[in-house]
């Protein structure tokens, strides 16, 4: 048997329903680790040790009567801190809501209680998913193991961080310009941003309505398959929950990329921006890896990276004033500096700016659509540089420009992160693979070829014991 | 009209009179920003070129009818 620290959800759950694990065994082992590291890394905003107990002694006495209810069943997991569950605080990190308790749990959380997953707690983010790394908050922001003092990514920090540092092994955050996939990338983990519409976002304090997503977080990418199975699914009461099948995500897994045609886009991190070196060879490493098993990788060009940049930035921060409007007049000095900075941003644009930038939006994704025809995903960079030191905040300011992560927010398509090599100094390094819209087990499919063909998701922070 | 008329005028518009007397560096700083992305929008956009979000109506069968 691994580590239960690091042990994956497939295994955890082959052994659960084997009754070789009790998910009491499990949660304990999980908690006493939150309680022995959590100090130093910050990744949860509040534990939930009781709440989480109850939910495993009955997910244990379910299993023993033979009531299986699935691959979740006995999992612990954590929740990003906007993500509601019925009775507990959301305080989206923020001194603005935090006495804010939820009335009701989120589709989601009730979608994965409902499979028997068992939740641990609730994960720090940046301050209503937009301002961090902040140190003027009620609560520390999450740090990176790798490298020991580093910036993990955002806003989904605590769910990267908690992944990474062996607290749980499923996490949920959310993506409006990309904030699954940055922690996944600073914290060499597996995050998928589905297509828009897959999710539901109802209980879940918005940023930007129309950019928004939830997604799954995982050491691996079978797990996070295992995780999208019980996520995914319409939901009539979000409006912009789609109404489509629910595939099975694992179905292609396994099945290599022989035969598969692949799109490289290059001029995202060597043209538009210049990414690190040692991320760009990461990526064109992967691309020959990718060829090595049979895919067909060409080079492919899109748009100019800075026009979805643009884009995306004058609709994120267009709804989200709308949202924070009147908090930002009644109570800005409760805000953190860089939220307060960033979400006063919309303000200045005009109406028409907006509906601009919609309709550069509708051109945007009929573009990104053609120049895809015929080809079963793309890979690409996510961010530019490896994570930087946590109290640099020019560094830490300068991640938000410099990623490929907006493109795909603004398309709605489907988008995974996940590691992609280590620098020379030990820090991970990511790619980024993209589908059509609703083929996510493709994406599952090519990710996991190159996982099998790399160690990296194996990796753990040396930091870490 | 002088950079701080303009920001006065954008704090009156957006009902941040508050805000703006407590952090009117911000508000500039927002503007400024502001200004120079949607400098950087398309400017070719033909009449009929409709938005992302166009309002799509749920068909008689999903409304229930």
């Amino acid at each position: 048997m691994s580590d239960l620290a690091w042990m994956s959800i497939a295994e955890a759950s082959r052994l659960l329903s084997e009754r070789k694990l009790s998910p009491v065994e499990l949660t304990d082992a999980l908690l006493a680790r939150i309680e022995r590291l959590d100090s130093r890394w910050h990744a949860f905003i509040r534990v939930l040790p009781e709440r989480a107990r109850a939910q495993a002694r009955a997910a244990e006495a379910e299993i023993a009567a033979g009531s299986r209810r699935g691959p979740l069943h006995g999992i612990p997991v954590g929740l990003k801190d906007i993500i509601d569950v019925a009775g507990i605080p959301t305080t989206c990190h923020s001194k603005i809501y935090a006495d804010h308790k939820a009335s009701a749990s989120a589709v989601v959380t009730e979608r994965l209680e409902s499979a028997g997953a068992i939740v641990m707690g609730k994960l720090s983010t940046h301050e209503f998913a937009i301002g961090g790394p902040s140190f003027d908050l009620p609560w520390p922001p999450a740090v990176n193991p790798w490298g020991g003092n580093h910036f993990p990514g955002g806003s989904s920090s605590g769910s990267g961080v908690a992944l990474a540092t062996g607290m749980v092994p499923a996490a949920l955050g959310t993506d409006t310009g990309g904030s699954v996939r940055n922690p996944a990338s600073m914290c060499a983990i597996v995050g998928l941003k589905a297509t828009y519409g897959r999710v539901s976002r109802r209980g879940v304090f918005p940023l930007s309505f129309s950019l928004d997503h939830v997604g799954p977080m995982t050491r691996d990418v079978t797990d996070n398959a295992l995780l999208m199975q019980a996520l995914a699914g319409h939901d009539p009461m979000d409006p912009g929950s789609a109404d489509v099948p629910v595939p099975d995500f694992s179905a292609e897994i396994g099945r290599g990329v022989k035969g598969l045609r692949i799109g490289l886009v290059r001029h995202f991190y060597d043209g538009d921006e210049k990414a690190h070196p040692e991320q760009a060879k990461a990526i064109d490493t992967a691309a020959d890896v990718l060829r090595d098993l049979g895919a067909d990788v060409r080079e492919i060009r899109l748009a100019p990276l800075g026009d979805y940049t643009v884009c995306c930035r004058v609709i994120l921060a267009s709804e989200a004033f709308a949202i924070h409007r009147h908090h930002l007049q009644e109570r800005p000095e409760d805000y953190g500096a860089l939220a307060r900075q960033r979400l006063v941003g919309g303000a200045a644009f005009s109406a028409a700016d907006y509906v601009d930038a919609m309709r550069m939006r509708a051109r945007l994704i009929a573009l990104t659509s053609e120049r895809m025809a015929g080809l079963d995903a793309i890979l690409t960079v996510s961010s530019m540089d490896p994570p930087p030191p946590i109290d640099d905040a020019e560094a830490c300011a300068r991640v938000y420009p410099r990623q490929a992560r907006q493109p795909f927010n603004v398309t709605g398509q489907p988008a995974l992160a996940m590691p992609a090599g280590f620098t020379a100094d030990g820090l991970p390094l990511s790619l980024q693979l993209i589908g059509h819209a609703w083929t996510e087990p493709r994406l599952y499919r090519i990710a996991h070829a190159y996982e099998q063909a790399t160690s990296w998701t194996k990796r753990r922070p040396p930091t870490i014991t | 009209m002088t950079e701080s008329d303009e920001t006065a005028r954008l704090a009156r518009a957006a009902g941040l009179d508050k805000f703006q007397a407590a952090y009117p560096d911000q508000l500039k700083s927002a503007l400024q920003s502001a200004s120079a992305l949607a400098r950087r929008l398309p400017k070719d956009l033909a009449p009929a070129e409709e938005p992302a979000h166009a309002l799509r109506l749920a068909s008689r069968t999903e409304a229930g009818q």
